[in-house]
């Protein structure tokens, strides 16, 4: 493999859980079976499932599963300075002290501009990727954090919820998914709580993790511990008593070196780290939850609604730095919040609690776009809110019938319109009325190969090349490939310090191999100063019209001699 | 030296003693099981319900008081007092009812947030929890905690709020199927003006408000009336409704103290038993007691210790107190916080408490509370004991008489590693390892 694709890989991977260093997927569950435990598998459900060896290899996630990162912002998210209604005059009128001037906004469109700090979510807009929902909120009028958030993780509307509407999904899983559900909190929060214990709480940093000691003195209790696996002369929970040793040991095991060694800063962006590698690590996980704040900014609203932007800009970073191809087309996040806030801000450079806010969706396989429908900021509640429309369920409903395979008229227990943000997981993009697109293979590798050469000013070694042609299925966008490029070390020497200015001379110089001309340059540095990424640069030029035409003869004979 | 027991033939069986000592405390030792088969069943069984000679639960009372202590103080004082009297008193069925309203008649501190409110309540359940229901109901929904947790508070003439009155029925009391929506209504109605003072009134206390009661003529269970909210509770336990409710709270308790999904035909018993016994709560347990299904091969094994049971059992077994290893974390982790049940249905049994985040924190609590009992010198002179009567000795010390024979040769062949290792880990390995072999987690 070439230096250039191992490093881009290295600076992806996860270190392999240690077990599997040497011991294949099928060899580690055949040694466990013979000591009757099944690493990260809760062993009371062994106990319904004597097939566990056969539907265990099946238990990772499958190219067509989703996973989804739940992110619930909790305290109420003001979803006008989230997502900024522009072009909306009352909006400028009801908020003298808090609201963004259009300048100052990420504009998506000629009416809604993103808070301008959240550049990584502007990124992935403009690559397709992010859906901006609307008018969320709930079809009851009451704004107590308590019962709305309790309506909103429980998926029902009426009486104080038992159950959460991803633990009841979680409870149709097969029992075979070893950890289905990740609660990256202290306890399992109600929207991940099921009828069976199906989520397990991770602690944020590697040393909240049980700690496996290597002393000798505990690794033989650790191994009498195992031993207590497999005797059925206590009946079904005894038996599963004694395997929980065992399986805990193993599991603790296998997390330790997902978890990085120096997590990265940031309250967010250090648990969608954990979160990240956990995918990459392959443990069959369908859905992680992520619950923070504070949101509700009755009072000095812009600094903590900032301070709150930047982390999730910074978490949603992370995790497309870090995820692999191979996950990108199966991860969606989405956010939500128990309410919006007023449209009028208070005397405390604040806002109270409101009703309508919005919700994003962003992933390789989100159709990006406006969705839902704003709320008109004139014609208001009886406390001057916005009026949802969008219920949050229809939302939550998408998510299980059209990402996670659920169904969402048993797990709701109603039947809600759905909202069209998503490609099945696994699909890929152009697909169209739910056929594959004909893809065009060898202008696929041709484009690839000109990325190569864009970034990296040489041909690819074929090794490399595959690997990026087949990643993900096959299905891996130009764009993607270009965000995972930009993180290469070759491509951080060459531009990582250098102002917009430096980059774009130096990439005419590069790619085109010419001096820049007044008129394009001018136009290329308006486009980098509206906020697109370097990345996106890169295909720009890499496609152009120009490239294609002076790298053609390199091209063609790259392919003669593949 | 040499470990050897002799039971001698008693009118009770030693086995079964010990498995009512499990379920109706938190275990028993050796010859506090031995003292007590002395006794006939009967005998036995009323002896461990009468806790007169408990100490009176006003007995070392925790400050709460919000202006002098800290939040974290506060549930450090609340918790470690329920640890200290279920593992010191000498009935903890007392507390262990105390723990079963707790997660029937749920509030929680997360809502409540008043640490001395949620204290209350749990009082009350000590106090009241082995008397009258009637009573004990009629007391809960007028506490503040219950007031506040489930918004009867906020249940107003003008905008009644049906969550307390829905709950009361469908989770308390009856179960979904022996209600209509409309009863649920009319007894909303019927619990208006029960409310609470003023919201920054020291301490918060129940107040009835004429001026939010509903006056009016509702109908409630095909009665028309001008229903008052006690009166609902009454009618429910009282009335037509006596014999499913009886059965409700009979399957809910057996549950608790047997096995889950009692028979039809055991249901039936203990509600015969429990109206006969005018709806006590003590006569409801000495009919589950005295139930031969109780001591069936069925009800043995059948229930994992929850996190609680789990953990008053270990400090009881190794003489350590709250403050020695500050439980009141661990149970958290293991998924039973106290004073704060996950949501108004409470904590689920038996595959609820199994998970690996569950089985970290009890490794991490055993791990500690074996270097305290070290300290101790508890299982000290193992290592001057045959293996095997190292071993029995060590479960026998945490309240484990009749360990399977893989655990037993799980733990001999560890001490006999330890033995050919490093002899001065023998007694807190086998602390450690006692706590976590699967009998020990079983209730």
């Amino acid at each position: 493999m070439d230096p250039s694709t191992e490093q881009v890989l290295n600076a992806l991977s996860t270190p392999a859980p240690e077990e599997s260093s040497n011991l294949s997927r099928r060899g580690f569950l055949q040694a466990a079976a013979v000591t009757g435990a099944v690493a990260g598998i809760p062993t009371w459900m062994l106990l319904e499932n004597s097939d566990l060896l056969a539907s265990a290899e099946a238990a990772p996630v499958g190219p067509s599963d989703g996973i989804l990162i739940s992110i619930t912002m909790g305290g109420g998210n003001d979803g006008l300075n989230t997502v900024v209604p522009i072009d909306q005059g009352a909006y400028y009128d009801a908020r003298p002290r808090l609201a963004y001037a259009p300048e100052d906004c990420l504009q998506v469109s000629a009416s809604h501009g993103l808070n301008p700090n959240l550049g990584t979510i502007k990124e992935r807009w403009d690559m397709g990727q992010v859906a901006i929902i609307d008018g969320v909120g709930q079809p009851v009028d009451d704004l107590s954090h308590f019962s709305s958030m309790a309506r909103l993780m429980s998926g029902r509307l009426g009486g104080i919820p038992t159950s959460g509407w991803l633990g009841r999904y979680l409870d149709g899983l097969p029992s075979s998914v070893a950890i289905p559900g990740v609660t990256l909190s202290s306890s399992i929060p109600l929207h991940m709580l099921g009828s069976n214990p199906r989520t397990t709480a991770l602690p944020q940093r590697r040393s909240g993790l049980f700690s496996v000691s290597s002393n000798p003195v505990d690794v033989r209790q650790y191994d009498t511990l195992r031993s207590f696996a497999g005797s059925n002369e206590l009946g079904p929970w005894g038996a599963a008593l004694g395997g929980s040793g065992a399986s805990g040991l193993d599991l603790a095991a296998r997390l330790r070196p997902i978890y990085p060694e120096s997590p990265i800063e940031g309250r967010l962006a250090r648990r969608m780290e954990v979160i990240a590698r956990l995918i990459n690590a392959g443990l069959g996980t369908r859905v992680f939850s992520l619950i923070w704040g504070d949101f509700d900014s009755h009072s000095g609203q812009p600094e903590q609604h900032d301070a709150r932007m930047i982390e999730l800009d910074a978490a949603i970073k992370v995790l497309f730095d870090i995820l692999s191809p191979t996950w990108l087309d199966r991860v969606v996040v989405v956010t939500q919040s128990e309410f919006g806030r007023r449209v009028a801000d208070n005397d405390s450079d604040g806002t109270d609690h409101g009703a309508a806010s919005m919700a994003f969706a962003i992933g390789a396989n989100v159709i990006g776009g406006v969705y839902g429908q704003r709320p008109s900021l004139t014609a208001l509640t009886r406390q001057g809110n916005l009026i949802p429309t969008v219920d949050f369920r229809q939302i939550q409903a998408t998510l299980l019938d059209e990402w996670l395979g659920g169904d969402s008229n048993e797990i709701l227990g109603a039947n809600m319109e759905k909202i069209p943000f998503l490609r099945a997981p696994g699909t890929p993009a152009d697909g169209g009325g739910g056929t594959p697109p004909v893809i065009d293979l060898e202008a696929r590798r041709n484009q690839f190969v000109r990325l190569y050469l864009a970034y990296f000013l040489r041909l690819p070694d074929e090794e490399g090349l595959q690997y990026w042609l087949t990643v993900g299925n096959g299905r891996l966008s130009l764009g993607d490939a270009s965000y995972y490029f930009t993180q290469s070390t070759e491509f951080q020497n060459m531009y990582g310090n250098v102002d917009d200015r430096r980059f774009l001379e130096l990439i005419y110089q590069n790619v085109l191999r010419r001096e820049p001309d007044g008129e394009g340059f001018a136009y290329w540095e308006g486009v980098l100063r509206d906020g697109y990424k370097r990345g996106s640069l890169m295909i720009w030029f890499s496609e152009s019209e120009e490239n294609i035409r002076e790298t053609a003869p390199m091209v063609a004979e790259f392919n003669k001699n593949r | 030296m040499a470990y050897a027991p002799k039971v001698p033939p008693m009118p009770s069986d030693f086995s079964d003693v010990a498995h009512l000592l499990r379920r109706s405390g938190f275990g028993g030792t050796r010859s506090e099981i031995e003292t007590l088969a002395a006794m006939d069943w009967t005998e036995l069984v009323d002896h461990l319900l009468d806790i007169s000679d408990n100490p009176p639960v006003t007995q070392g009372v925790p400050n709460l008081d919000e202006d002098s202590t800290s939040w974290s103080d506060r549930y450090v004082g609340m918790t470690h007092f329920w640890f200290e009297r279920a593992r010191t008193v000498p009935k903890p069925v007392q507390e262990k009812m105390a723990l079963f309203w707790h997660g029937l008649l749920c509030s929680g501190l997360d809502k409540v947030n008043k640490h001395y409110l949620m204290f209350d309540q749990i009082q009350l359940f000590r106090s009241g929890g082995m008397g009258d229901i009637v009573e004990l109901y009629q007391a809960m929904a007028l506490q503040p905690a219950m007031l506040i947790y489930l918004d009867n508070k906020d249940n107003r003439k003008r905008s009644p709020n049906e969550n307390f009155a829905r709950e009361l029925m469908e989770l308390f009391t009856l179960g979904q199927g022996h209600y209509t929506e409309d009863d649920v209504q009319a007894a909303a109605r019927a619990w208006t003006g029960h409310g609470l003072n003023r919201w920054d009134a020291v301490p918060r206390e129940y107040v009835f408000d004429p001026d939010q009661h509903d006056n009016e003529l509702k109908t409630f269970m095909g009665i028309t009336n001008n229903w008052n909210g006690p009166e609902i509770i009454t009618h429910i336990l009282l009335g037509p409704k006596q014999r499913a409710a009886a059965e409700f709270i009979s399957t809910k308790m057996w549950s608790f103290f047997a096995y889950p999904n009692p028979e039809a035909g055991v249901v039936g018993d203990l509600a015969d038993a429990l109206i006969a016994g005018g709806m006590r709560a003590d006569a409801l347990l000495r009919a589950i007691f005295l139930h031969p299904n109780f001591r069936s091969p069925k009800a043995k094994n059948a229930l994992v210790r929850s996190p609680i049971e789990f953990t008053v059992a270990a400090l009881r077994h190794a003489g350590l107190s709250s403050s020695d290893i500050d439980p009141q974390w661990y149970v958290g982790e293991m998924g039973q916080s106290m004073y704060d049940p996950p949501n108004v249905s409470g904590w689920k049994q038996n595959g609820y408490w199994i998970s690996s985040s569950a089985m970290w924190a009890k490794a991490r609590f055993a791990s500690n509370l074996r270097w305290r009992a070290y300290e101790n010198e508890l299982l000290a002179d193992s290592p001057d004991l045959e293996i095997s009567d190292s071993v029995t000795r060590a479960l026998d010390t945490f309240g484990v008489f009749d360990a399977s024979d893989r655990t037993l040769a799980s733990l001999n062949n560890f001490v006999t590693t330890e033995r050919s290792s490093s002899q001065w880990a023998e007694p807190p390995g086998l602390i450690f390892l006692s706590l976590l072999t699967p009998e020990f987690q079983l209730a």
